[in-house]
């Protein structure tokens, strides 16, 4: 032991005050700091100075810029524009109309996709996940794409009807059409209701439901009576995210569907690359935006904003 | 209630090769310490000194203020008032960093993404320490707990004592004037925890190191320490060595606290030459340099007491009595613990010998007795 | 409850039309023909060649692989910066940082393209790499900010404390301690970044100039005039670079957990 008595003693032979001093951030090597505050009550809110500042200057200004512009260019009068123009208000229709359509195809055929996934072998669902991942994480415009390849009058559909089957002569007109977009925005937006629905399904404790089997009660029972009320919070938390999701979008939309509808999304771009009107475009941006926000912050009282956005977390449209 | 100790830093036996460093430890002075959370007072009016080289520890139930006040002297939180002097300089206003304390925590805090050595080596970094000093030093405090060779090492591939040890050579390699331990040995297992006891003190009487150790744990408090300080609710109850907190409590809390005891409350009178308790039950003298009036707590710990059957005569003149009815009777081992149903309903602990016969059975009646000098009296206790 | 069969060739037959798209463009993408046709004409990877040959599409490459990474950059930074302000800070409310950071996960791309568009232009910063990176950074901060913000909480208090203790500085607590115990968290968060820049569309359209183009712009351009093979090819790199990224992140931590152990 005798290794012991070689670490020299007591702080190194320095001073104990004035020894370390002079580090980064300590104001020098002053002998006895005059009566401060220790730790000091907003050093975290300085280390979090720089993103703050640049969440205010990259985000919070263009967002506050957008309104001005919808205000002042020309005039608030952007507004009254939006609300008496039959053409918006059907725009505003069709997007609703499309977004419910949209968010009940998601649940409808989600529900069960996430239902084998966690009721299901390892093979099936690690499966089921590889599936559900590879579509997740193919860029939206890639698989918007993939979509026209395949509802073209030139593709792959119309090819097997007409070619290989001969069931008709001329092509069925397929794309740029509401179908197309709902196939399209369905297959996009999908994997979001699946995960939230899946994470729902995956935290019931198995035990209820054998508990429920084991009273008696028959298999439709037990889902209907216990499972289906319990995933309840999943199929709110997708639901929403597909809803607000599915309306601003535009890519595709644009892509897939015809003259007929136009999509508020593509109202607002229309206004800005098309008539030249940025101000309306603004104005309809800072509608669409606080219906976003008004649509997250009712279902929030439900189900908690962290799990709607927790969703997929990691991708966005 | 603060006292202040002048006597010589204990050193123990120290190993062979090794002079005592006395003198290395740091003489730490707590004056008037207050802290306040909301309207609990978390350490009320705390004022202590303790000597180079003493190995003192904050004894308490949770909830007592030992871990704010060991907080405070670390410099992690700042008290409303008072001041902790460190070899007379104030370092109350000092930042944590330049106090140049060594600390060891309960759940070890290791550094998890750094080595053994490295987490050994940071405080020599910390403290501007040349790189090729710094290898050799570790090497060294890693000697000191006993993991030569183990510094390249992750420390999530240490066991729990392990993990502790590597703690304690980060806490020891700068030669700081002042270890703190925050429940070091919380964690471990009773062997565990009491290997470590005992290296824990030979490490710092080697080292001359001045220790205050805070645990809930009295048997820990009294194996260890040259100094406790007994806080309850804030306040510091009592202060000294072991010996005296378990042989002469100053309150009914202390006496609680450490050690089995038991109690007796009630008003002093005097019977001629001799001071009694007046109680309805029983006849307890009150030991001789006791002479005040009024209310008394006596404390008689359970080892003091011995048993025999109702009826018989006491074995010796001058001893204090207590009848009750047998209610349990438990073997441990090197003793057994006989729980006796008092005359007012009080459960009384006596211990025996596990190897003597018990001259009585569970449900007998019997009297308790004690002679009166081996008991203590808690003067004016309210 | 297990699924019944029924439920699970339901399932199956999703998961099929789950990857189809997917398949199909990477299938167009090789084909030897000059048109895009399924089944495809005899394979080869003539349609790959030629797009990394041409200056057009390779420019915009370089533009894509520099706005993302500049955003992931600058997410990381920002990001971390925040979580520690909504985790630690005391002068501004938790719940304050909290919704910033979070508030650019919620906006429309619609939205958020015309705010940068407005303010970029004004300040002479549209169609370069600066401004598509400090767009696509605000997008993609929440993703970290998220996850070191559950790391932090993770990061126990007293490891810190023995920093100090030990001598370190607030800040070099933060650098030596902290920072990397949340590093994997903010590294994630900048994948994450990465991959929703990597082929984000509306907000570069927003911010393009005919100088200044990315690998989804120039590809989005060329789709509305009809599909070609070079395109499918485009299509197919993209989704590599992607789920090459997703896979680092969700099959990332457990692999390396895996080597650590055999080592």
């Amino acid at each position: 032991m005798s290794a012991l008595s070689q670490i020299p003693a007591r702080g190194l032979e320095r001073d104990p005050v004035t020894g370390p001093g002079g580090r980064a951030g300590d104001g020098g090597g002053t002998p006895a700091p005059a009566r401060r505050r220790f730790p000091r009550p907003d050093y975290w809110s300085g280390v979090g100075l720089p993103g703050l500042l640049f969440v205010i200057a990259a985000f919070a200004v263009p967002m506050v810029v957008v309104v001005v512009k919808s205000l002042t260019d020309p005039s608030p009068e952007n507004y009254a524009a939006i609300f008496s123009s039959a053409v918006y208000q059907r725009s505003v229709w069709d997007t609703l109309r499309m977004a419910l359509v949209v968010t009940g195809l998601c649940l409808l055929i989600g529900y069960p996709y996430a239902y084998a996934m966690a009721r299901s072998g390892r093979a099936m669902r690690t499966f089921l996940t590889v599936a559900l991942m590879l579509a997740f994480w193919t860029s939206l415009l890639v698989r918007t794409y993939a979509w026209q390849i395949i509802l073209n009058d030139t593709g792959i559909v119309n090819t097997v009807l007409r070619e290989w089957l001969g069931l008709v002569s001329e092509p069925v007109r397929l794309i740029r059409t509401p179908f197309a977009v709902y196939i399209g925005m369905v297959h996009v937006l999908m994997p979001y209701a699946v995960l939230a629905l899946f994470a729902q399904l995956r935290s019931i404790d198995p035990d209820v439901e054998r508990a429920a089997r084991g009273m008696g009660a028959r298999p439709w029972r037990v889902f209907a009576r216990v499972t289906l009320p319990l995933s309840l919070p999943g199929a709110v938390a997708g639901g929403v995210l597909v809803f607000v999701l599915a309306l601003g979008f535009y890519i595709t939309p644009q892509l897939l569907g015809g003259a007929r509808q136009i999509y508020v999304g593509q109202a607002i771009m229309q206004q800005i690359e098309q008539f030249l009107k940025p101000g309306v475009g603004a104005a309809m941006a800072v509608l669409l935006f606080a219906a976003v926000l008004a649509v997250l912050a009712v279902a929030a009282r439900f189900v908690g904003l962290g799990r709607i956005l927790g969703v997929g977390m990691g991708r966005r449209r | 209630m603060t006292e202040t100790e002048t006597g010589t830093a204990p050193t123990g036996t120290p190993p062979t090769g090794i002079a005592p460093r006395t003198g290395s430890g740091a003489r730490v002075e707590l004056a008037g310490i207050v802290k306040t959370y909301g309207d609990v007072r978390a350490v009320d009016d705390v004022s202590l000194t303790v000597e180079p080289g003493q190995f003192l520890t904050l004894l308490g139930a949770s909830g007592s203020g030992k871990t704010t006040l060991l907080r405070i002297i670390a410099g992690f939180v700042e008290a409303d008032g008072g001041r902790v002097v460190l070899d007379g300089r104030d370092i109350s206003q000092v930042p944590v960093h330049r106090r140049e304390i060594g600390m060891v925590f309960q759940n070890y805090a290791l550094f998890p993404h750094l080595s053994v050595a490295a987490n050994v080596a940071f405080p020599l970094e910390m403290r501007r320490v040349r790189r090729r000093d710094r290898a050799a030093l570790v090497e060294r405090a890693l000697e000191a707990v006993q993991l030569a060779g183990y510094g390249r090492r992750s420390p999530k591939e240490l066991s729990g004592g392990q993990q502790q040890r590597v703690a304690l050579a980060r806490a020891i390699v700068a030669r700081p004037p002042l270890l703190l331990m925050d429940e070091p040995l919380g964690a471990l297992d009773r062997r565990l925890r009491e290997a470590m006891q005992i290296e824990i003190r030979r490490l710092s009487r080697e080292l001359g190191l001045t220790v205050i150790n805070v645990t809930h744990d009295q048997e820990e408090a009294l194996t260890m320490s040259d100094r406790i300080a007994l806080l309850a609710g804030g306040r510091l109850v009592q202060y000294g060595t072991p010996e005296e907190l378990y042989g002469l409590p100053n309150s009914e809390v202390t006496a609680r606290f450490l050690g089995e005891s038991n109690l007796f409350r009630g008003p002093v009178r005097h019977e001629g030459s001799e001071a009694v308790l007046a109680l309805p039950h029983g006849r307890i003298l009150v030991p001789g340099d006791a002479r005040g009036e009024g209310e008394a707590v006596v404390v008689v710990r359970p080892s003091a007491i011995r048993i025999r059957p109702a009826g018989t005569g006491p074995s010796r003149p001058a001893v204090s009595e207590m009848p009750g009815v047998v209610s349990a009777d438990i073997y441990a081992g090197d003793s057994r613990k006989v729980l006796v149903a008092g005359a007012d309903g009080a459960e009384l602990v006596v211990r025996c010998e596990s190897g003597a016969p018990l001259p009585c059975a569970v449900g007998d009646e019997v009297v308790l007795e004690w002679d009166a000098d081996s008991c203590h009296i808690i003067p004016g206790a309210a | 409850m297990r699924a019944g069969p029924g439920v699970r060739v339901f399932a199956c037959l999703v998961a099929l039309v789950f990857v189809a798209p997917t398949l199909i463009v990477a299938a167009t993408a090789v084909t030897s023909g000059s048109m895009v046709a399924f089944p495809p004409n005899g394979f080869s990877l003539r349609w790959f060649e030629e797009v990394l040959t041409d200056p057009e599409w390779l420019t915009a490459l370089g533009n894509s692989v520099q706005v993302g990474l500049l955003a992931a950059v600058l997410a990381m930074v920002a990001g971390t910066s925040l979580a520690f302000a909504a985790a630690r800070g005391r002068f501004l409310p938790p719940s304050l940082v909290t919704g910033l950071a979070v508030l650019p996960m919620t906006v429309p791309l619609v939205v958020a393209g015309i705010g940068f568009y407005l303010v970029y232009i004004r300040v002479g910063l549209s169609g370069s790499v600066l401004s598509l990176g400090l767009a696509h950074a605000v997008l993609g901060l929440p993703f970290v900010f998220v996850n070191v913000l559950a790391a932090l909480t993770g990061v126990d208090r007293r490891v810190e404390e023995a920093a100090r203790v030990s001598g370190a500085t607030e800040t070099v607590t933060l650098l030596r301690i902290t920072l990397p115990l949340v590093a994997p968290a903010a590294l994630v968060g900048g994948v994450l970044a990465f991959v929703s820049s990597w082929d984000e569309v509306v907000v570069a359209l927003f911010l393009n100039t005919p100088q200044f183009r990315t690998l989804p712009v120039v590809m989005w351009s060329q789709v509305r005039s009809g599909v070609e093979p070079s395109i499918s090819a485009v299509a197919t790199l993209i989704t590599l670079v992607s789920l090459v990224m997703a896979a680092l992140v969700l099959l990332g931590p457990a692999l390396l957990k895996r080597i650590r152990r055999r080592t």
